[in-house]
């Protein structure tokens, strides 16, 4: 497995984890802590591109274990992450999702440009090296 | 009679609502023991309706959103009503990949 060069956590208001942002090489991990709908998504797509520019991501891997619950804007998320990526070769890839989220990804027709692997080892080690 | 149900949920056009929606129609619809699959459904169909009326209909302010729910038997109906700007082509929305 890569080397974990650097982790960020978003805490929520109660305390608890929100969702973490894991580094491994060129490759941005993004543990899901929480639903992914429009009010969480705002927060997470400017954490998301902050983290990319800062930090020269190449490959976007989103861990959906903690997430229970995805509607549209969760496809608007991952659409634009993958939009900011692409132009430099680089991937994006969902892990641990859910049959609920399964279905939608199915039915938006996203896996034709976006790849799901059942952990994000997997995917990590499935990935381009940058 | 027992097989009829009815309730009325007003908030604002927060955001932050729209999982107390989700959440709301979820509990009202576990009277009809649907399966994970169906409410799965009616969370996201309610999900997707209370955020157009959030970042479309009350585009630049805050308004109330009502969320009318109906149980006739075996069936659920939800209406999610705002007082924002509206659709000026409804027909026309309704059309697959019609974007303005």
């Amino acid at each position: 497995m890569q080397e974990l060069k650097k982790t960020v956590k978003n805490t929520g208001k109660s305390g608890e984890e929100g969702t973490i942002y894991d580094i491994y090489q060129r490759c941005l991990v993004i543990r899901l802590n929480e639903e992914l709908d429009h009010h969480n998504a705002i927060r997470i797509r400017d954490k998301a591109d902050k983290m990319i520019e800062r930090n020269h991501i190449k490959h976007i891997i989103f861990d959906f274990s903690g997430a229970s619950f995805m509607d549209s804007a969760g496809i608007g998320v991952i659409m634009g992450r993958y939009k900011k990526v692409i132009f430099i070769g680089g991937k994006t890839a969902v892990a641990n999702v859910n049959g609920t989220v399964d279905r939608i990804f199915r039915l938006s027709g996203l896996y034709k440009i976006i790849e799901k692997y059942d952990t994000v080892e997997v995917a990590l080690a499935s990935l381009p090296k940058a | 009679m027992n097989d009829t149900n009815e309730m009325l949920l007003e908030f604002e056009s927060k955001s932050q609502n729209e999982s107390f929606a989700r959440t709301v129609v979820a509990a009202f619809a576990a009277q009809l023991d649907p399966t994970i699959e169906e409410l799965a459904d009616i969370k996201t169909a309610v999900s997707e309706a209370v955020t157009n009326s959030i970042i479309h209909g009350y585009v630049d302010c805050v308004g109330i959103i009502k969320m009318h729910c109906i149980i006739c038997q075996n069936e659920l109906t939800v209406e999610i009503l705002d007082s924002g700007v509206g659709i000026e082509n409804i027909s026309k929305a309704m059309e697959p990949l019609y974007t303005t």
